[in-house]
């Protein structure tokens, strides 16, 4: 199997628009649910609290109908076995609404339609806060711009400026294809998040900013083949431009690139489907993260770094008559 | 020779650290009595611990610091076959792991924390409970890699969930003493003396500095004897308060109660009665927030003072009103079949690669294993608490740990294509890809770096294992991977290219994918 020689950066427009076509949707859907729900996403119960109810439950009764009805009456809702003093207690974490008269209708249309299942009122309702409150949101954002600081000041260090921002440029156009894919799903089909998506999102940049070095480390190692003489398909020889040596970089890390990203989705798509019900959603936002973290890099981040290189020595060529 | 195979012998050493780390071989009817002591309730775990100590033949000659030591041996015990998991029995042994999973995961003991007011604080408002939150918040997470829960409920509770932990008295010891740290000035009479009421104990006054101005303490060796001294240092405003306290306390006494009990402990692990507790003399004005507290102090007794300081930094009392045990957030049914998935996910990973490479891939395949060994065995030894989160960071370091396997290899085959012999493409294939698993790694190292110092629980956890994972890749992908492609024999056909001495230089149309 041999990889074809691709023009990537020859197109670049189309990559670029391709990624507009995903992330402006997204951006629309985030202002939808920013209206709806005051938040860039639709928030689950780890971040609104709720309301926590118990029931005495006998050691024969199967979860997994309880789990069907709770999810008919309240979407959204975590069913949870536990035991208290050695009896066993069915522990369900409900959403807390806005119209608390809603809220209660719900509540009560919740244990009748249980009551049926486990035989018995309740033991005992209580409203709880989130688990992830303000405070940890706000300490995990700030230490997420701290950190891409830090990886900023590094790919400086080890590469040059321009590296550094498209490699967060493609970043933030991974994450937002993620938010912006969770917000319309949120917005049209009440996908919640909660407090998973978070190690979603890490595990994405992380993805996204390794997947994006390893091929820039390529365009590092042949920079210095800018200027030197290639020959094209007709034949005729030509200079290489920084375009040129992007274009070959990307190509020769191209079978890496979908290698690694096959494993790592191969992974997934096991968890996906095999895996259990409660983790799908953490699993399809990695998936979604991870499969646009392999395009930006190979589509995005390079022919922005092109695109940037280009961008400056047109306006030096344009400075210097002006300056002689 | 040596030489030549220290790094085996590395890679061996690793081998056999990890597998003993990670799983500990005993027989089974050890096994069945820690099983026993898994199974029973709390409160019966509790009165059995009691019953077991008092049988222990120098019991009655412990002191009472020397007590609670046996009692932490025996709770750790109590944890250690909580956190138990049986792999498989051969003979009369069982293979077993303590890895310690989250709340998400395999659940753990709930408590349920009421704050009380007191006479400095006579109403619980939602800004004190936030001062309460944070502080239970920071006491249990400050391993940082332990995810637990804390949520408010009503006007005055707190919920807080400890994963594996069952034996009540050890979550209680992860929260601290929740109790109330205050200050009190010693009431003398006129003449200076100190007023004794009629049970013979000193008189105190309370004058509204508590644990809440307190920043924290800690136990040092004084230079050469066996005493020891306690450094301690006050927030801002609590300086301000000590400094003018003290100013006007000198040469008189200042007592530092828990709970309104003295803090202070005799040499032999007694609580001090109120008759025999004289408090600290003040020497001198102490402003600026730090000084410290001398005198014939123990080493336990000081480092139980300062533990009692740190703990008692709450604005208010806290009271456990509720514990019980709770199943996994994710719900056990769910988490089995993700563990079974993932591990189908891991074989299809060592297929693809089987495919992809060949012999080669084969490599990269024990080294995945040698891999997934050690940083679970890592884990285990920290010990990090594996939540979903945690997972999250593991399967990405995975994909890492493959990713650089993926990049020798395509370099290599590169290489070959370039006309090189097999030996030499392989060494230029490490070498030139270096760089690249280097820098990428490096990048991830120092973001997981400032997320575990700024993050908090989630965060942290995540960043924690993506940090262990990502250095022992560097060390499977890189050293293990070279040293097992050394040691094939000769005469195997890698990269569709026969491994002999010197072979023709092949062409690009030779280095076809196996």
């Amino acid at each position: 199997m041999k990889l074809p020689h691709v023009d990537i950066v020859k197109y670049r427009n189309w990559w670029f628009g391709i990624s507009l076509a995903i992330t402006l949707p997204g951006v629309v859907g985030v202002f939808l649910c920013l209206s709806a729900f005051h938040a860039p996403l639709k928030p689950g119960i780890d971040f609104t609290g709720g309301s926590i109810i118990q029931y005495d439950l006998g050691r024969d009764v199967k979860l997994d109908g309880i789990r069907s009805v709770v999810e008919e009456t309240i979407p959204g809702s975590q069913v949870q076995d536990a035991e208290i003093s050695g009896k066993r207690v069915l522990v369900i974490r409900t959403k807390a609404l806005d119209d608390q008269q809603k809220d209660e209708a719900l509540k009560k249309k919740l244990t009748e339609a249980l009551k049926t299942q486990v035989g018995n009122d309740p033991r005992s309702v209580d409203t709880v806060s989130g688990i992830v409150g303000p405070e940890l949101l706000q300490n995990g954002l700030m230490s997420l711009f701290l950190t891409f600081g830090a990886m900023v000041l590094y790919i400086k260090f080890r590469f040059m400026f321009d590296y550094a921002l498209c490699a967060i440029a493609a970043l933030f156009h991974d994450v937002l294809v993620l938010v912006g894919i969770f917000a319309l799903l949120g917005y049209y089909h009440g996908t919640e998040v909660d407090s998973l998506f978070i190690s979603a999102v890490l595990t994405v940049i992380g993805f996204s900013v390794h997947d994006t070095i390893v091929v820039f480390d390529r365009i590092r190692e042949n920079a210095k083949f800018v200027g030197s003489k290639g020959v094209d398909k007709n034949g005729k020889e030509y200079r290489k431009t920084f375009g040129d040596i992007a274009n070959d970089s990307v190509n020769q890390t191209l079978a890496r690139s979908l290698y690694t990203s096959l494993t790592v989705i191969i992974t997934l798509l096991a968890l996906y489907f095999l895996g259990g019900v409660t983790t799908r959603e953490f699993v399809l936002a990695m998936l979604i993260g991870i499969i646009s973290g392999t395009y930006s890099s190979i589509f995005n981040a390079s022919c922005l770094l092109v695109w940037w290189r280009e961008f400056k020595s047109k306006q030096k060529t344009a400075a210097k008559p002006a300056t002689a | 020779m040596f030489a030549k195979n220290w790094k085996v012998i590395i890679v061996l050493t690793v081998l056999v650290w990890s597998l003993t780390t990670l799983f500990q071989v005993i027989p089974d009817s050890q096994l069945a009595e820690l099983q026993k002591i898994s199974s029973m309730s709390p409160a019966d775990l509790q009165q059995d611990i009691l019953a077991r100590m008092e049988k222990l033949p120098d019991w009655e000659k412990m002191n009472q610091f020397q007590k609670e030591d046996t009692l932490k041996t025996f709770q750790e015990e109590a944890s250690y076959a909580n956190n138990l998991q049986v792999l498989t029995h051969i003979n009369k042994y069982a293979i077993v792991t303590d890895l310690k999973l989250g709340l998400d995961l395999r659940g753990g003991s709930q408590l349920v924390l009421q704050a009380k007011p007191s006479k400095l604080v006579p109403e619980i408002t939602p800004e004190v409970m936030r001062g309460v939150e944070t502080v239970i918040n920071n006491r249990v997470n400050s391993l940082g890699v332990s995810e637990t829960v804390v949520q408010r409920t009503g006007k005055d509770r707190l919920i807080v969930e400890l994963p594996g932990v069952k034996d009540p008295q050890e979550a209680k010891d992860r929260i601290g003493t929740t109790a109330l740290l205050e200050f009190k000035e010693m009431l003398y009479d006129a003449d200076g003396r100190p007023l004794i009421d009629e049970n013979g104990n000193f008189q105190w006054k309370d004058v509204g500095l508590t644990g809440a101005d307190f920043k924290r303490a800690q136990a040092v060796p004084m230079g050469g004897g066996q005493n020891w001294r306690i450094l301690f240092e006050f927030k801002p405003e609590g300086a301000t308060k000590f400094g003018d306290l003290t100013s006007r306390l000198v040469n008189r006494s200042i007592g530092i109660f828990l709970d309104g009990a003295p803090t202070e402990r005799g040499p032999d692990g007694r609580p001090l009665p109120f008759n025999e507790y004289r408090g600290i003399n003040v020497k001198e004005p102490i402003h600026g927030g730090t000084g410290e507290i001398t005198g014939s102090y123990t080493k336990d007794q000081s480092i139980d003072l300062a533990l009692k300081l740190n703990a008692g930094s709450l604005p208010t009392t806290v009271a456990i009103l509720e514990e019980r045990t709770v199943g996994a957030t994710l719900g056990q049914d769910s988490i089995e079949k993700s563990l079974v998935a993932g591990c189908v996910g891991i074989a299809l990973v060592m297929i693809f690669m089987l495919l992809i490479y060949g012999i080669p891939g084969f490599v990269a395949d024990i080294a995945l294993i040698l891999y997934t060994i050690t940083t679970l065995a890592i884990f285990r030894a920290v010990p990090v608490t594996l939540t979903l989160a945690g997972i999250a960071g593991f399967i990405l370091s995975v994909g890492m740990a493959v990713d650089a396997n993926i990049l020798i290899f395509e370099r290599t085959k590169e290489e070959l294509a370039g006309g090189k012999n097999i030996y030499n493409a392989i060494e230029a294939g490490f070498s030139k890809a270096f760089s690249s698993i280097f820098d990428s790694n490096m990048n991830s190292l120092i973001a997981c770096g400032v997320l575990t110092v700024f993050g908090t629980s989630i965060v942290k956890g995540f960043a924690f294992t993506l940090a262990i994972g990502v250095m022992v890749s560097m060390f499977t992908a890189i050293t293990a991977t070279r040293v097992l492609l050394h040691l094939l024999p000769r005469g195997i056909p890698l990269f569709g290219v026969s491994q002999q001495k010197k072979a023709a230089a092949p062409t690009a149309s030779d280095a076809k994918l196996v």
